[in-house]
């Protein structure tokens, strides 16, 4: 982990490049796929948005789009096929379609993913296979293909945008069913996770159940197997061939791992399923973010956040397990300051599509100390550490309003502090705010605290309220 | 034998560019070489303007029935014949004069003055020198590391070529229409005024932050602007005999045009930084701050109005 002034807000998307590009060079299948994750990520962040970190970790759109396939030269080499796998790709090979976004009348597609059949005329995939179509029915259409050259188009039935969940409905002929398995694996027990990856055809993958994620909010099973772009929406099943989980991401940093949502949540949204129909997708995507957010900020407001020691300061800390945190440190020969970060957040980003993930809460410390700078430069290197928001991010006027700011001097416990709050409205999910505030403390000319709060998707209520106890919470003990 | 009087050829700005002396009446003027006063203007004819004396220094000029005939500025109309005294200016062909008799009283003479300080190589010296002290003083506020020395030498060098430029430029338009460089004047305005913009945009800067108050900054930016005009005021009186408040007026012009075409870019840009947060970033060291600060309370509070902005965005959004 490292820190530092605005500039490294690039640092950390190079370093983000850094570490995908050897993947790249590797002639990875997944190309386009890291390549539109680092378009992201290249753009400026602002310095201490550790989300972009976050999210540069899980690549969640794990739908292959067309490009991809036409730029890859070479189909990664097959896994030797094992006997287990052989009579297992044949047992379900039926019943896993390759689902196909179309734009529009046209036959091209905008993406694909896989799905499988779980019930009659029914397909359940990711909700990011998916998402185009259910927030713009308008502008896209759905469709199968199944390994016997059966298609026919999709509808949506149900979403889950929490567990990125799908239930799909289509005239899928005799399609077999796959049997859901509730209890989970064993850790270091096989499983074969079958798609369709970058559109070469279906493919069976094996690989190592090995638990749940200790990282993610929401719960995730951690297999290990080469999931590749367009593999997001098959399912992952055991030896029997029942269904324990459902690919949904790999980890861009890592080497196959790999993320599935366990079968459980499947069960759940087809039971919502059965009831549901033709209903406004974004109205029940909205409703389940604000459920997320009140989940999310419940847990925050559950209790008085716990405070930790950082030099002089006292500042919130992690306030429970469902909190990741961090520490990082930037004390190079030839600087002439010296900055000490600890950050947490919320592993509970949310795919909504392509230009809007949301759903995470973070905050972050800075602790700069002066080292041979004097008053006026380490004023100005606060100075521009603060302003390193103003960059902006990637901006979908589709989805937020303009960033409304307000600044203010603020007499906390023991120093004043310059803070400035911004909020900003989405326009499609009603009552969801994002909400960011950010403080530097001014009490002495070579120590300073810098912290920064990221509410995403939040109701204005709980975020106002979190932002209050996170203020009272930080000290300075002089 | 004495001259009854003087025809002198006047230039754009009715400077003396020529004078004749005329000894007979009626004197003529044209380009012919049996003319008492010769001129070499295509446009005049060989015998174009008579001139007769009339009483108390004044003339009766009149046009010998040429092509192009004779008028009297800022009149264009054609004359034929006209009484002028001896500020009138007659124009004939391209031509401008101006007849006086010798009897004309002349201006007492001028005093000597010593050079005024601004125009000195001595005073552009300082103010150049103050202005790179301060490009300096900038950069090195904004380093942070042992190794950036280099990054001193950079703005500085910047800052020389471009004021260089500038003060080459208003040098050539000067020794242009005025005949002087004026190299040294131009200098120490365009530097001078520079390095005090510099001084009143950090002092502005410092008191918005030590008192927290916005309006500190746009007065800043006034500041600027009025210096802005100050300096185009400078270099044009260098370069015109204009009266002040017409130069005034061109230099208050152009700055109002500059920062409005400024902001104007900055209002279309608006919607490209919607994405942005943008907030008052301004940091100082803890001793210039001057203001106790709001509650945590209070300063949330103001956040209401954040959401009720972004509400009334969403609306209208949609």
């Amino acid at each position: 982990m490292h820190d530092g002034v605005c500039r490294e807000g690039n640092l950390e998307a190079r370093q983000a490049n850094e570490l995908s590009y050897p993947v790249a060079a590797q002639r990875d299948p997944d190309y386009l796929f890291l390549e539109m994750g680092l378009s992201r990520h290249a753009i400026p962040q602002g310095c201490f948005r550790h989300i972009a970190r976050a999210r540069a970790l899980i690549a969640v759109a794990l739908a292959a789009f067309p490009l991809a396939a036409q730029q890859t030269a070479a189909l990664a080499e097959e896994p030797a096929v094992s006997a287990q796998a052989r009579s297992l790709y044949e047992r379900t090979r039926d019943s896993v379609a390759q689902i196909r976004v179309l734009l529009g009348a046209s036959d091209s597609h905008a993406a694909t993913g896989t799905g499988f059949a779980v019930g009659k005329g029914l397909f359940l995939t990711n909700y990011h296979v998916v998402a185009d179509k259910a927030l713009e029915p308008e502008t896209y259409r759905l469709e199968f293909v199944l390994p016997s050259g059966r298609r026919g188009p999709l509808e949506i039935v149900a979403v889950d945008v929490i567990h990125d969940l799908a239930v799909v409905r289509g005239d899928s002929g005799g399609a077999r069913a796959l049997a859901l398995r509730d209890l989970p694996l064993a850790k270091g027990e096989k499983g074969f996770s079958l798609g369709y990856p970058l559109s070469q055809g279906l493919t069976v993958v094996e690989g190592t159940y090995n638990g749940r994620s200790e990282e993610q909010y929401y719960e995730r099973i951690h297999f290990t197997g080469a999931i590749n772009a367009g593999m997001s929406g098959g399912p992952a099943v055991d030896a029997g061939g029942r269904v324990f989980g459902v690919n949904v991401a790999t980890h861009r940093r890592g080497q196959l791992v790999s993320f599935l949502v366990p079968s459980k949540f499947a069960r759940r949204l087809l039971g919502r399923a059965a009831r549901a129909g033709g209903a406004d997708f974004r109205e029940d995507v909205g409703a389940q973010l604000s459920a997320h957010q009140a989940e999310i900020m419940g847990a925050l407001l559950k209790a008085k956040p716990p405070v930790q020691t950082l030099g002089e300061f006292s500042v919130p800390a992690k306030l429970g397990e469902f909190m990741q945190c961090g520490a990082g440190t930037q004390r190079d020969a030839d600087q002439l300051y010296a900055v000490d970060s600890h950050y947490c957040y919320t592993y509970s980003s949310l795919y909504i599509d392509r230009r809007l993930h949301t759903g995470m809460v973070s905050f972050r410390h800075s602790i700069l100390r002066d080292r041979k700078l004097g008053a006026l430069r380490f004023a100005h290197l606060q100075e521009a550490r603060f302003g390193a928001g103003q960059f902006g991010e990637a901006f979908d006027r589709k989805h937020h309003t303009a960033w409304n700011c307000e600044d203010e001097i603020v007499a906390l416990q023991g120093a004043r502090a310059k803070m400035a709050l911004c909020v900003r409205r989405y326009k499609r999910f009603d009552g969801l705010y994002d909400v960011m505030l950010r403080m530097a403390t001014l009490g002495d000319p070579a120590i300073a605290l810098q912290s920064s709060l990221d509410m995403e998707g939040v109701s204005y209520e709980a975020a106002r309220e979190f932002a209050k106890r996170y203020l009272e919470a930080i000290r300075w003990n002089r | 034998m004495e001259p009854l009087a003087f025809v002198e050829i006047l230039g754009r700005h009715n400077d003396v560019q020529a004078r004749h002396p005329v000894y007979r009446w009626p004197a003529r003027v044209g380009r012919g070489y049996d003319a008492d006063v010769i001129l070499d203007d295509p446009f005049v004819a060989p015998r174009h303007l008579g001139i007769e004396p009339v009483a108390d220094g004044r003339f009766k000029v009149s046009d010998l029935q040429t092509v192009n005939g004779i008028s009297l500025p800022p009149a264009a109309e054609r004359v034929a014949q006209a009484d002028v005294g001896p500020d009138d200016v007659v124009r004939l062909g391209r031509t401008q004069i101006r007849i006086r008799p010798p009897s004309y009283a002349v201006r007492p003479e001028a005093q000597l003055r010593a050079a005024a300080l601004y125009r000195r190589p001595a005073a552009f010296a300082v103010a150049a020198a103050m202005l790179l002290i301060l490009t300096v003083w900038s950069a090195w506020v904004g380093t942070t590391s042992r190794d950036e020395w280099a990054s001193l030498l950079f703005p500085s060098i910047i800052t020389v070529i471009a004021v260089g430029a500038w003060i080459s430029v208003w040098s050539l338009v000067s020794r242009t229409v005025g005949g002087r460089a004026n190299f040294a004047a131009h200098g120490f305005v365009a530097c001078a005024v520079l390095a005090a913009s510099a001084v009143a945009g950090t002092l502005f800067e410092y008191l918005a932050f030590g008192f927290n108050e916005r309006w500190l900054d746009y007065a800043g930016t006034a500041a600027l602007a009025a210096l802005a005009g100050l300096m185009l005021y400078r270099h044009l009186r260098l370069n015109s005999r204009a009266p002040r408040r017409t130069l005034g007026f061109i230099a208050a012009c152009v700055v109002a045009a500059g920062f409005g075409i400024a902001a104007g870019v900055e209002r279309a840009a608006e919607t490209r930084r919607e994405g942005m947060q943008r907030y008052d970033h301004a940091l100082k060291a803890p001793a210039f701050l001057w203001v106790s600060g709001v509650t945590p309370e209070a300063f949330l509070a103001a956040g209401e109005n954040l959401r009720h902005k972004a509400d009334a965005l969403a609306r209208a959004g949609d």
